[in-house]
């Protein structure tokens, strides 16, 4: 029971820093929050709505995207987010990054 | 009003005013794209009921919980700031404390030990002590609220980011012995002990009466019969402070003698001050030599000097055992890996 948790909070410790990048890299084409919440949720990235929300106003406040509200085919107002010109460029160093830190893991852990 | 309009009015009484407006706007739309999925998910044309809104928002988490979530700063006091407010609340707190404490030496001075004045000093101490300490508390945290919230914590985060390991090259050895106190110790007692013992007319109120010079002791008998214990103390303080000249480092026995002088020291202090008649200058002594004006004004002064001298003798006492038996409790170890040695 005790490693459980403990394990629950090293993988949710894990999760937080791979978040931003997953977020990022589903934001080439603009998406609403829910849309967002559903291509993560297909991919297999499970977040939580509650999460993800203040995540992406995070991001936004930090310049990596850029959002406004519209009002698209159906009635209802939605905030539309897509990745900004800097949040490409800090993709691209994290992807890298993240390329090089799986590789140096896979052989760790193999 | 529905449930979903009053679920986000409770989120936003914990939302920030300034995005208040658009974060609400933001929940409303997420909550009605989910609500519209899960009622076509059961085939149900038209509203959802009230049964799949009340599963929705339970799902969706608590107003606090969510509005928490938007929240910058979550604390009160982050932690780039916290081991420096810690650090200031130990001192504040334990100077507080200090200070009350000599407060109620002094009234129970005047109260005596017994008797109702002595339960009201006791009373009105306490409440005292609990005040200061919560008000010193409160005004600490609230300077370091501000500081996290404003550019005085970047600053200080900046300070605390361009460390140069160089530094360390300045800090002091709490271990290495500080030659100019020993020395300024022993050169200072001997002198002290010199006058007490060959010249005790040097400590007079010296003045010039009708042209004529005219000194009133300072010191009277009752303090010279203390003198076999003063010369005790002062021949051992010269020894101790030679023998840390000799050493040039604090070890464990040397500091636990230094706190064992240093208690000996006020002991004796506290007790030569509170032996009444030990100060010469009286009103009656000051009118004889000549003094008439300001005789009362001038004894009155002298009276002072035994309290003030306590207080200051009892707070740099605590000061200093503080410290020493602090320093004994963190001694290092020889080895540069005591956990090894276990």
């Amino acid at each position: 029971m005790e490693n459980d948790e403990l394990v629950q909070n090293m993988l949710l410790e894990l999760r937080r820093g791979v978040l931003s990048i997953a977020v990022l890299s589903q934001l080439s084409n603009e998406e609403y929050g829910y849309s967002l919440l559903k291509a993560l949720s297909d991919k297999g990235m499970e977040i939580d709505q509650s999460t993800l929300y203040p995540l992406l106003r995070r991001l936004e406040s930090q310049g990596l995207l850029q959002s406004d509200w519209r009002i698209m085919d159906e009635a209802r107002p939605r905030r539309y987010y897509m990745i900004s010109t800097q949040g490409k460029a800090v993709l691209k160093k994290l992807k890298s990054e993240w390329s090089s830190m799986a590789e140096t893991m896979s052989k760790m852990l193999s | 009003m529905n449930l979903i309009d009053k679920y986000i009015i409770e989120v936003g009484k914990h939302l920030p005013r300034k995005n208040r407006a658009d974060i609400e706007a933001e929940i409303r739309s997420t909550l009605e794209d989910m609500l519209d999925e899960r009622t076509q998910a059961s085939g149900v044309r038209g509203p959802a009921d009230e049964a799949t809104v009340l599963a929705l928002l339970k799902e969706y988490g608590s107003p606090r919980e969510v509005a928490a979530k938007y929240q910058t700063h979550q604390y009160l006091i982050g932690p780039r700031l916290f081991p420096l407010f810690e650090m200031i609340l130990r001192i504040v707190l334990t100077v507080v404390t200090v200070v009350s404490f000599i407060g109620l030496g002094v009234t129970l001075a005047k109260t005596g030990l017994s008797g109702t004045a002595f339960v009201s000093a006791i009373k009105d101490w306490l409440l005292n002590l609990v005040g200061g300490l919560v008000t010193a508390f409160g005004n600490i945290a609230l300077v370091f609220a501000i500081m996290e919230r404003t550019s005085l914590g970047d600053r200080y985060e900046k300070e605390f980011n361009e460390w140069d390991p160089k530094d360390l090259e300045k800090e002091h050895d709490p271990d290495e012995v500080d030659l100019p106190d020993h020395i300024a110790t022993i050169i200072f007692t001997f002198l002290g002990l010199v006058i007490v013992n060959l010249y005790p007319n040097v400590l007079s109120i010296g003045f010039v009466n009708n042209g004529t010079w005219t000194s009133v002791p300072v010191l009277t008998d009752a303090f010279f019969r203390f003198l076999p214990w003063i010369n005790i103390m002062g021949l051992l303080q010269i020894v101790f402070n030679g023998y840390m000249l000799s050493r040039h480092e604090w070890q464990t026995p040397t500091r636990i003698v230094s706190i064992v002088m240093d208690i000996a020291q006020a002991f004796l202090l506290v007790i030569i001050l509170r032996t009444p008649g030990i100060f010469g200058v009286t009103s009656q002594a000051l009118t004889a030599a000549g003094v008439k004006e300001s005789a009362e004004v001038l004894s009155r002064l002298v009276n002072w000097i035994p309290t003030l001298i306590l207080v200051i003798v009892v707070v740099v006492t605590i000061v200093k055992v503080v410290q020493t038996s602090l320093r004994l409790f963190r001694d290092r170890s020889k080895s540069p890996y005591p956990v090894l040695n276990k």
